[in-house]
């Protein structure tokens, strides 16, 4: 059975499409890395597949079933996000507790399970290494760790399949780093994960394909070693993409390495 | 002092007041965490209105408040959460239309007197009957329990509404629920603290109680007991002043926001020369995990990137290796 299956599948905001006629299929355990240039549409798609951005054409499922009715506990999703820091206080374990709403229900909000809440946000957090952080006002943390917080509170629903929108972006070496081991155990334990990057470096040891979006349209879907003998070089500085595909960045005012056509935010 | 509680009107007052104290802050948390702080204000203008018209019509103001104010909080959710360009120039319009039709309408009833109006607008210590009395006990305990049994849902959706919508939780549904509770202590606290001031008996406590907590349940229970001493105590206050008892409440609640970060800053001070580290259940140790470094008379262990040293029952902050160099006279210092 697919994890996600797209067949000619357009999604969009308020009636105008963003990506359009995408078709794909993912199987359980396959980590797919979801490439293209700002604005081409990657990050619509996979808000598609959980229902923030509107499905106009096609059909999608989602773990066998349209994305309207799909179990949306069995889906962990970590959104694209600089910061935690909010108007007001929160620790750790009280976001990464959010995650596990998925177990109850609001109109019986009398009916919950505090331990097992409390194991399962502990269980996580030790997971992505923040063990010993429960009780830490989120607002402290580097921004490297408050991303594993996202991951820690998408992984408290026991998801099926993971979906991440630049995990990486931002995120100093050494937390990337840490990212990437994260991400590893995950691929471990047969977690089946769409991740949305501009940095395919932190991750190519653990993608086992490759999906190219440009301009709305699926311009590529293959393995990272086609994708680099594509006259797409994927290692190094280059983060990227044949330059017939996007234009060529005007050359660096600094000594600093060259970057590739893909814009960075 | 207990003799004042020989008059009805302050026992009725009284407790109003402890109603409204605790019931403001738990609701007004989860609109200082959407950046809502000022939709209470606005609640309090189109209330004014309802007011007006059970005035007018001579039926229970409190009721008629009740039905505006949540009809007005439903309409200010549905427009804010379209986010058309102009829903917060419609917002405005709204606010404004509701404070002066109410105005007008109650100088054009019979009870129009600049006193009634000023009770209505800033609070009276009078205004409380033993009817109303009724109508705020059921109307709290609702708010109150309602607040607290959808805490972890209010919390999701105001942390991250994105989020929230992926996970499948009625965003909407909770919104309208937050809106529906705000209008609902709009009208319980309009007695006690009048409409123009009813928003910062949500807003305050809460501003005060997020310098000194780390969690968010620990805010949550600290404005609530700062909302119930500045209301009571505004209400004595209000009492032997003879002051408008809303307003000497705000004024209180300001008092005690200026106290709680005056503590805090002091605490941050002496903080600063102890530097405390998080709690964690970790114990450092001998092998441990966390490298261990020689620092003067003691052992530090590095953990992410700062260092942890054995003080008591917890552990202090120590600078990293960047910062400081190892003599011990720097680590006494700092012990």
């Amino acid at each position: 059975m697919s994890v996600v299956r797209l067949d000619a599948a357009t999604f969009g905001y308020d009636g105008r499409s963003v990506v359009s006629d995408v078709t794909l299929s993912i199987g359980p355990g396959e980590v797919v890395a979801v490439l293209g240039p700002n604005g081409s549409g990657k990050s619509t798609l996979v808000k598609g597949l959980l229902g923030l951005a509107e499905q106009l054409a096609g059909t999608a499922q989602v773990l066998g079933a349209p994305i309207n009715e799909v179990d949306r506990g069995r889906i962990g999703y970590v959104p694209q996000r600089h910061t935690l820091a909010n108007s007001v206080r929160a620790t750790v374990a009280e976001i990464v507790a959010t995650g596990r709403l998925s177990f109850r229900t609001w109109w019986k909000p009398w009916r919950r399970d505090p331990e097992a809440d409390r194991q399962g946000v502990a269980r996580v957090l030790e997971q992505v290494g923040l063990g010993d952080r429960a009780g830490a006002d989120v607002s402290q943390l580097s921004g490297g760790q408050q991303r594993r917080v996202l991951i820690a509170r998408a992984l408290a629903t026991n998801p099926d399949v993971l979906i991440l929108d630049e995990p990486t972006a931002g995120v100093d070496h050494a937390n990337q780093v840490a990212l990437a081991q994260v991400l590893q155990d995950l691929v471990r334990d047969g977690t089946t994960m769409l991740v949305v990057t501009h940095e395919l470096d932190a991750l190519v040891d653990i993608v086992t394909r490759v999906v190219v979006i440009d301009t709305g349209t699926l311009v590529f879907d293959g393995t990272p070693a086609d994708y680099t003998a594509d006259n797409f070089p994927a290692h190094g500085h280059h983060h990227g993409h044949s330059p017939e595909q996007f234009p060529a960045p005007p050359p660096p005012l600094t000594g600093a390495p060259l970057d590739s056509g893909v814009a960075r935010a | 002092m207990l003799d004042i509680l020989d008059y009805g009107f302050m026992r009725n007052a009284l407790v109003a007041a402890l109603l409204i104290g605790a019931a403001a802050p738990l609701v007004g948390i989860f609109l200082v965490q959407r950046r809502l702080s000022l939709i209470g204000d606005g609640l309090g203008h189109v209330a004014l209105a309802g007011v007006a018209i059970g005035i007018l019509t001579a039926t229970s103001p409190v009721l008629t408040a009740l039905v505006t104010a949540v009809i007005a909080a439903v309409v200010i959710e549905v427009t804010r959460s379209r986010g058309r360009p102009g829903s917060d120039l419609a917002l405005a319009l709204m606010f404004y239309g509701g404070i002066a039709l109410g105005v007008v309408l109650i100088g054009l009833s019979a009870e129009g007197t600049p006193a009634n109006l000023t009770a209505y607008l800033f609070g009276s210590i009078t205004a409380t009957t033993t009817a109303d009395l009724y109508v705020f006990l059921v109307l709290t305990v609702s708010v109150v329990a309602l607040t607290l049994l959808l805490r972890p849902w209010l919390f999701a959706v105001a942390q991250d509404e994105e989020y929230a919508r992926a996970s499948g939780l009625p965003v909407t549904g909770i919104n309208l629920t937050l809106s529906i509770l705000t209008a609902l202590t709009v009208v319980v606290s309009m007695r006690v603290v009048g409409l123009l001031l009813i928003s910062a008996l949500m807003i305050i406590p809460n501003a005060a109680a997020q310098a000194v907590s780390r969690s968010f349940a620990g805010a949550m229970r600290l404005a609530a007991v700062i909302g119930v001493i500045c209301a009571v105590g505004g209400v004595f206050t209000s009492f032997y002043a003879e002051t408008p008892s809303g307003a000497t409440i705000v004024l209180l609640a300001l008092g005690a926001f200026l106290l709680v970060n005056l503590a805090a800053a002091l605490r941050r001070r002496r903080d600063a020369a102890h530097a405390r580290a998080e709690a964690h259940a970790h114990e450092h140790g001998p092998g441990c995990g966390h490298e261990a470094v020689a620092h003067g008379d003691h052992v530090d262990y590095l953990h992410d990137g700062h260092r942890h040293a054995p003080h008591h029952d917890h552990y202090d902050e120590h600078a990293t290796h960047r910062d400081h160099d190892h003599s011990p006279e720097q680590s006494g210092d700092r012990r």
